[in-house]
């Protein structure tokens, strides 16, 4: 996924995945990893599998002491590692889900290295039917909505549509008030907005997704934080503020895509 | 001088265990007669080579090399402003390589590691100037040239920030600079680095003795036979030297350069040749025992080097200025 050329020579029998993208695209595919980052927790099977640390800090000895003979990493979060990854002398391969077409490329991917291109084509198909169904469900007068993500520092960031949680709203045929934002900041795929921009764009509805544990506050309380927001914010006064799964939406990205819409067309549905 | 021997002595050892430490345990547990033959016998591609002479290694090596720099930095600014507070990532020195580092990052600057190596201690240099000149001025009191250097080291590190923020560099991997990190470093991370340590120290060993006497002022220093601008912007450019080549291997870590020299003198006394001279092996130390800490502590994830450094230097710090009052 990064226009680089891997050679592998045969099919792959130790593949370490250092992130919760990669992981799922693998087991979509029908496929078995010897170990994960920490927060590859999905499907269920992987939970046993030795950690090599966290997908921002994995721990490059506990990678090659799996003796690997392929690692799976994730395109746009991990993409400063390729130079030392690939020095460790194990091929590499990267996959993304930044849309839904990122995803079925990253399946066909994976499904072609280790051997089951049927499975990824499987995979694809259901999970192009399954977002088919859910947009059926999901029609009529939508409301413009926007996805708003706090840091540790109470910036407020928007999903734009080249994000992933962006692309589940495309699949919905949902107005992304911050589809074209395309502003700077530290995080591809989310603009920085400031209580102005989120005033001005007024959306019917906003999904927030709070990527802190508690205690911390959720973000759907957090932005009533925010005088101005409060007293001026259309969905913060109709109570149309809904908090979503950041596993779901935005750590765990992969081919779980259709289960996001599932269940945003779930939320859809309970607002109408 | 028989304390600075036992002094060096035991800082010595105290940094050979770090290095055992950080050679022998890991995230990965080899054994020692696995860790010896990756060391010593194993072919390349094998396991145990790989994790202790492609990981483990660079890694030590990267931290003696970041943090001996930046203590004998700390120790010369220190010098050569007569400022407690003079450290290379406070005053901008760091923060001009790190803006080079930013550029790197984000893909604006493309070049070999020996070459962004280079423009970064450049960079630290042109920082260092900027010290020098000002420390140079008549009348600049040292308060003033403080205000000065922290100034610019926040200049210089908002600088970085927003190209990183501009680029829209992922936010972990900024903070990897900014913070500085020992996680990932290769051998030509090292490799890059190392003949501007050794061009930085020797500069510092040969400034060093003059140094003694910048203490007492400049008007004195002139009267007692040494001219304090050449010996202070010798100085500065062994600082300068020493700090981007840090940086540029390591990012900004930040309290090493604090704390070594203040340490060193107080555990060989103030003469400026000693403390010098006892700052790179007790910076070395310092970095060294903190990334173990980062290493180890959470295996296989780690903390952040610099916050370990934080949490152990500052408290450390007010006791020393505790005693030094």
């Amino acid at each position: 996924m990064l226009g680089r050329e891997v050679v592998i020579s045969s099919k792959p029998e130790r593949i370490v995945s250092i992130s919760p993208t990669a992981t799922e695209t693998l087991y979509a595919v029908g496929g078995v990893a010897v170990a994960r980052d920490r927060s590859s927790i999905y499907p269920d099977a992987v939970n046993s599998l030795p950690q090599i640390g966290g997908a921002y800090n994995p721990s490059f000895e506990a990678i090659v002491a799996q003796q690997p003979d392929l690692i799976l990493f994730e395109a746009l979060s991990q993409a400063q590692w390729v130079e030392a990854l690939e020095e460790l002398g194990v091929p590499i391969v990267a996959v993304r889900a930044a849309s839904l077409s990122d995803v079925t490329t990253s399946l066909e991917l994976v499904g072609s290295i280790i051997g089951n291109v049927d499975a990824a084509a499987e995979a694809s198909e259901r999970i192009s039917a399954d977002i088919e169904g859910a947009s059926k469900d999901v029609s009529g007068d939508l409301p413009s909505v926007l996805i708003v993500i706090g840091d540790e520092q109470r910036n407020l960031y928007v999903a734009e549509a080249t994000s992933y949680p962006g692309a589940v709203l495309s699949e919905l045929g949902l107005e992304n008030l911050g589809g074209e934002l395309n502003r700077r900041g530290p995080f591809p795929g989310f603009s920085l907005v400031t209580q102005e921009q989120l005033l001005e764009m007024d959306p019917d509805v906003i999904f927030t997704i709070s990527p802190a544990p508690p205690p911390a506050p959720k973000m759907s309380i957090a932005l009533g934080w925010f005088p101005a927001l409060r007293t001026s914010l259309r969905a913060l006064q109709d109570g149309h503020v809904y908090e979503i799964d950041p596993i779901l939406f935005l750590r765990n990205q992969g081919p779980r895509i259709s289960d996001a819409v599932l269940e945003m067309a779930e939320l859809l549905k309970g607002i109408e | 001088m028989a304390r600075f021997w036992a002094v060096l002595a035991g800082v010595l050892v105290a940094t050979g265990g770090a290095c055992v430490v950080g050679i022998t345990l890991g995230a990965a547990e080899l054994s020692a007669a696995e860790l010896l033959r990756g060391l010593f016998v194993a072919g390349d591609g094998d396991v145990a080579s790989v994790i202790a002479r492609q990981i483990r290694l660079p890694r030590v090596a990267v931290a003696l090399l970041a943090g001996g720099a930046l203590g004998t930095a700390g120790a010369l600014i220190q010098s050569a402003t007569r400022n407690p507070i003079g450290d290379p990532q406070l005053f901008g020195l760091g923060g001009g390589a790190a803006i080079v580092q930013s550029t790197v990052i984000a893909g604006w600057l493309v070049a070999s590691a020996a070459v962004t190596a280079a423009v970064s201690v450049a960079a630290s240099v042109a920082g260092a100037g900027i010290i020098a000149a000002f420390a140079s001025r008549d009348g600049v009191s040292h308060w003033r040239l403080a205000i000065i250097g922290v100034s610019l080291g926040a200049l210089t590190l908002a600088v970085a920030i927003g190209i990183l923020t501009y680029a829209q560099v992922f936010s972990q991997h900024s903070l990897a600079l900014v913070s500085g990190s020992l996680a990932y470093p290769r051998w030509a991370d090292a490799q890059a680095i190392i003949l501007w340590c050794v061009a930085g120290m020797v500069l510092a060993l040969f400034v060093a003795p003059r140094l003694q006497v910048m203490v007492l002022g400049d008007r004195l220093a002139t009267h007692l036979g040494t001219r304090p601008n050449a010996t202070r912007w010798t100085a500065m450019l062994a600082a300068g030297l020493l700090a981007g080549a840090s940086v540029s291997a390591a990012g900004v870590l930040g309290f090493a350069g604090l704390l070594a020299p203040h340490l060193g003198r107080l555990l060989v006394g103030s003469d400026a040749r000693r403390v010098v001279w006892i700052s790179f092996p007790l910076g070395a130390c310092i970095v060294l025992w903190a990334d173990q800490l980062a290493r180890l502590a959470f295996a296989p994830s780690e903390i952040p080097v610099g916050m370990v450094l934080t949490l152990v230097g500052a408290p450390f710090l007010i006791a020393i200025a505790r005693r030094l009052s």
